[in-house]
């Protein structure tokens, strides 16, 4: 990884990319713990990207192993703020930890997940 | 858990005893309630002594939301109680001027409630009793409930939750982990705010004292310039009277007045040598010392040293660095007294709620430091008048240095000493900039 990305920090794995383009996506790749104090930070760099006049932003969970009820939250915030800004934000390809605590939520009714980054742009 | 079964199958009257709450809440057997737990558990952890109230709204709301399948949330603070509006403090999920909008208008209804002990208010249950334009605010919100902060004995503030996802109901296992939350996050504020205070108190005496070097130091200053502005004249005046007394002849009516003027010019002279000797012999003039600075890091610290106090004043203090600024020529003692003097004055002149922001930026030839707030603003002909010694835009409010209005003139005096700038710039209702620009350090 580039060391000079900004990171998103975690309890113990600090580790987020700079956002990649995707086609009319901008993909953030995340990976270890998704913890409260992680959350926010994500918060703030998907509101930046917001501000900044990117419509459409995904976040790819595939190397998440924990996410708390903090993480899911700011999942819940961002879709609310995407959508009022007529874009929109997206979960791919959660980790099997990460499906199961939404599946166990009921979130998936609410949070648009797609199993890949294909099926997102084709989405 | 193992029971004992009778050949039917069912318990024995003794064991099937009712659970309590409480016990229910330990024992809850289902996964969700078990999660719902876990979050409880993790927001214990989340609310450490390090975060501001900003830090806390975030992370209890998001637990909120995160726990209970909701995309809004709201937290509004009381921080004089109900002598005043609540301060709104985070909105997801809503816009801020409705959240801001809701809390003022519903915090009558709402009290009425809170105290009845109710710790769960459901919007549809006040709807009746407020106005069209509030209600149609709460209909936009979709806001569905309202609950208390309660810190021993007072009401501190109050959160507000949307609907669940896919508009399910919240239940009754899940609205008590809530309220304990809440009251995990009231006692979180009220301890930080007393640590805060305590600290923000040391930091003010601190600033006080340094104020008062300073204050000594130019009045010192001033008293060192008459002394020599006086002095010089009465040297003069001396010496011609002293030439005049020898050639007028003695016993004469104008040798007579010569020797009343003399008389009173050496007590001239000595009321000048006293006051000297008041004020202490110390020549000082404002001393700076320069140095090639990391601004960005300086700024950086004096962020971290500055926001807590600052929430708690109610405004929010946020920081933008930009990356790869270059070193600069300052002194950075001088550089904290002066960001401590705009700061102050943001927080001072504005409004609970609003924020003040610190930047620092790249420019030609150096970097500047803008210190912006959202307050109300400064008329365009009253700017001018900021630099002025004594001067003060608005009387009734006192400035950072005890009134006497030196704040700013000093900030700026001390601005040019390290060859930089203060400048200001401001528009009425939307807010104020104070540029500090100072000089890249020559490699």
């Amino acid at each position: 990884m580039n060391q000079e990305q900004k990171n998103v920090t975690s309890s113990d794995e600090p580790e987020a990319s700079v956002p990649q383009v995707h086609g009319r996506f901008q993909v953030l790749a995340l990976r270890g713990r998704l913890d409260a104090a992680a959350a926010q930070a994500i918060q703030k760099q998907c509101s930046a990207l917001r501000l900044d006049g990117v419509k459409h932003v995904a976040l790819e969970l595939s190397k998440v192993t924990f996410v708390s009820s903090s993480g899911l939250g700011v999942f819940l915030a961002l879709t609310e703020e995407f959508k009022e800004a007529n874009g929109s934000f997206h979960l791919v390809a959660p980790s099997n930890t990460v499906a199961a605590v939404i599946k166990l939520l009921n979130l998936h009714r609410f949070l648009s997940i797609e199993l890949s980054l294909d099926h997102l742009a084709r989405s | 858990m193992l029971t004992s079964r009778t050949e039917t199958g069912k318990k024995p009257p003794s064991e099937a005893k009712k659970k309590s709450p409480a016990e229910n809440m330990f024992r809850a057997p289902g996964e969700r309630q078990r999660h719902s737990l876990y979050s409880f558990f993790e927001l214990s952890k989340e609310l450490d002594a390090s975060l501001d109230v900003y830090g806390f709204a975030d992370r209890a709301l998001f637990n909120f939301m995160g726990n209970l399948g909701t995309p809004r949330a709201v937290l509004w603070l009381l921080p004089r109680g109900l002598d005043e509006p609540p301060v709104l403090i985070r909105a997801f999920g809503v816009m801020e001027v409705t959240a801001s909008a809701i809390g003022q208008a519903c915090i009558e209804p709402l009290v009425g409630r809170f105290s009845r002990k109710e710790r769960i208010v459901l919007s549809s249950d006040i709807e009746q009793i407020l106005d069209a334009k509030t209600q149609q605010h709460i209909l936009d919100s979709k806001l569905n409930l309202f609950a208390p902060l309660l810190a021993p004995g007072a009401l501190i503030g109050m959160v507000a939750l949307g609907r669940k996802v896919g508009g399910e109901t919240y239940d009754p296992f899940e609205l008590e982990v809530f309220q304990a939350s809440l009251d995990l996050l009231a006692v979180a504020i009220v301890n930080a705010d007393l640590f805060e205070a305590l600290q923000e108190n040391n930091r003010k005496l601190h600033n006080a004292n340094e104020r008062l070097h300073e204050l000594d130091r130019l009045k010192t200053e001033f008293v060192n310039n008459m002394h020599h502005e006086l002095r010089t004249p009465l040297t003069v005046m001396h010496s011609y009277v002293d030439s005049l007394l020898e050639e007028v002849p003695e016993g004469t009516q104008e040798h007579e007045h010569l020797e009343v003027v003399m008389a009173q010019t050496n007590k001239l002279k000595k009321m000048v040598l006293d006051l000297l000797d008041f004020s202490g012999l110390n020549v000082n003039k404002i001393g700076v010392e320069l140095a090639s600075v990391d601004i960005g890091q300086l700024v950086q610290w004096y962020y971290e040293a500055r926001r807590r106090g600052v929430a708690l004043d109610l405004r929010e203090l946020r920081l933008e660095v930009e990356p790869s600024l270059p070193k600069v020529l300052c002194d950075p003692k001088r550089v904290e007294q002066i960001l401590e003097t705009l700061v102050d004055n943001a927080v001072k002149f504005t409004s609970q709620g609003t924020h003040v922001d610190l930047v620092a930026r790249t420019v030609s030839g150096g970097v500047c430091i803008d210190v912006r707030d959202n307050g109300k603003g400064i008329p365009a002909e009253q700017l001018h008048t900021l630099f002025e010694p004594f001067r003060q835009v608005d009387g009734s409010k006192t400035r950072a240095t005890g009134g006497l209005g030196l704040g700013l003139p000093l900030a700026r005096q001390l601005a040019e000493a390290m060859r930089g700038r203060l400048e200001v710039e401001s528009t009425v209702g939307v807010g104020t900039t104070f540029t500090l620009t100072l000089p890249q350090a020559q490699r």
